[in-house]
């Protein structure tokens, strides 16, 4: 079938958005000095590589194992470290590896994780209480929220969502991780999207106070 | 037909884009960057003992890597490799090279012949051992107990004392083949009288194998050290064939606990278990 809207200057635009990424939660393009020096043994390279990626990795995991996250995210490090002085790939690449090392320990451990996250859902943590200012409180309270939400799509949208979003993989990175092909990657988070679009809550919330951290140009998370 | 399929693609790139962060002000959109937004308090707070536990890794690594790099070939790298997998850790390894093929995956996947070989090097040495054994017990050589254990599992192994050499424990020697009518006629032990060293022998060349390799190094690395034992370094000597073979014939034995190497040729084995 021709296919008119790719020819058209709308859909050439897309296309091209789509197959350039433009944001992700660190740049991978700061990730690269700190990675090859971690390689290297170097520990301030390191801390700087695990505070760009653990709150990341920390949410993508509380999704997939709920409480055992903590954990499976340990373990996770554990096994990158070791086999990192073998590792040879660029900041994109570990990324990628990260995660789907993260995503079989998690497997290992155990799918009742997300039984038990059916169950404890009702009493997730209020935040703890942060001293900083309290739009920083309120900024948190929104991230709890957001990802809370996203928890309760369907494992395969939550995942889908979360790896893009807030692990900044893009759909190839995420399929590598997820171990299924592109198309039912974009398909599986378009759908999360869509549920998450229709979710009352969302719905009620047209106007995003400061919580959502709407001033901010994109999404970044601290520490890079 | 055309229209739909429009809004759908139109649909898709919207989606795309909302997921790459780039896209708008709906009410999607900002729950996407918020549930991308700044690390919340804790979940940093377990930095520093990822860092410790990255240094310890690192200290492993090198200290690995130092030692593995003295001896030579893939029989030591082997050993590393099934020492690292025996962490508690390391099960995933597999798990991670069984994705999709990539530049990460390639590493914990070229550690699996690697493992293999050390599985076969680790079977090797049991059926080695087992066998040994059970040539011993042919042989009647086995300690008291273990003989008796070999005779009641297997009818063609003499009981022990039925060995004339074995004079040491002369308890339950021919009584206890008496008392058991009902077993065949035992055959003369020893048909084929091979050479074969019990298992204790083999432990306590390799042990011994082990100290004076250590020995000899601590000599020659430290000049100030007092010469070693004539004795010793005659054994040492015949058990690497020759004193300019020593370093090789060490290096070929690990420096760590697992005993997954070849040992010395077998024929020094029972003259250097004898010498103490």
């Amino acid at each position: 079938m021709p296919c008119g809207w790719c020819s058209s200057p709308k859909g050439r635009t897309a296309l091209t958005a789509r197959y350039t990424r433009t944001v992700t939660p660190v740049d991978d393009a700061d990730l690269a000095a700190p990675l090859r020096a971690a390689a290297g043994g170097d520990e301030t390279g390191f801390a700087v590589l695990w505070r760009a990626l653990q709150p990341a990795l920390l949410r993508y995991l509380h999704a997939v194992c709920g409480d055992a996250a903590e954990d499976v995210a340990s373990e996770t490090w554990f096994q990158v470290v070791r086999d990192l002085p073998r590792f040879a790939g660029d900041a994109t690449a570990f990324r990628v590896w990260l995660f789907r090392v993260a995503r079989h320990r998690a497997i290992d451990d155990g799918r009742r994780a997300w039984r038990r996250r059916e169950e404890s859902r009702d009493q997730i943590e209020p935040g703890r209480p942060a001293p900083d200012a309290a739009a920083e409180v309120i900024e948190h309270a929104g991230t709890e929220w957001a990802l809370r939400l996203i928890g309760e799509l369907p494992p395969d949208q939550a995942e889908a969502v979360l790896l893009r979003v807030v692990a900044g993989l893009d759909v190839a990175g995420t399929a590598e991780v997820l171990g299924k092909r592109p198309g039912a990657v974009r398909i599986a988070a378009m759908r999360g999207l869509r549920r998450l679009a229709a979710h009352p809550q969302v719905r009620s919330r047209r106007v995003p106070v400061g919580a959502t951290g709407a001033d901010l140009p994109h999404p970044h998370l601290e520490g890079a | 037909m055309r229209a739909w399929w429009r809004r759908r693609a139109q649909a898709r790139a919207q989606a795309q884009a909302l997921l790459d962060g780039r896209a708008g002000d709906s009410p999607v959109a900002a729950l996407l960057r918020a549930a991308a937004g700044p690390a919340r308090p804790g979940e940093l707070a377990g930095e520093r003992e990822a860092v410790a536990a990255f240094r310890q890794a690192y200290i492993a690594e090198f200290t690995a890597q130092a030692g593995t790099n003295a001896q030579a070939g893939t029989n030591a790298k082997a050993g590393t490799d099934a020492q690292a997998e025996a962490r508690p850790g390391a099960r995933a390894g597999a798990d991670a090279g069984t994705g999709a093929a990539g530049g990460p995956g390639g590493r914990p996947r070229r550690s699996r012949p690697a493992r293999a070989r050390a599985g076969l090097l680790a079977a090797a040495l049991t059926v080695g051992v087992v066998a040994g054994t059970g040539v011993a017990a042919g042989a009647g050589r086995l300690p008291a107990p273990l003989q008796q254990a070999a005779h009641d599992w297997i009818d063609q192994v003499p009981q022990p004392g039925d060995d004339q050499k074995d004079q040491k424990k002369p308890g339950p020697g021919r009584t206890g083949r008496a008392g058991s009518p009902t077993s065949p006629p035992v055959q003369p032990p020893a048909v084929t009288p091979a050479p074969a060293p019990t298992t204790t022998t083999i432990t306590a060349a390799a042990v011994d194998v082990k100290r004076l390799c250590k020995e000899w190094e601590k000599t020659r690395d430290d000049p100030r050290r007092k010469p070693m034992d004539p004795e010793d370094l005659r054994a040492l000597t015949a058990a690497a064939g020759g004193a300019d073979r020593i370093e090789g014939f060490c290096g070929l034995t690990p420096t760590g606990s697992a005993p997954a190497q070849q040992g010395p040729p077998s024929g020094t084995k029972s003259k250097k278990a004898s010498r103490p």
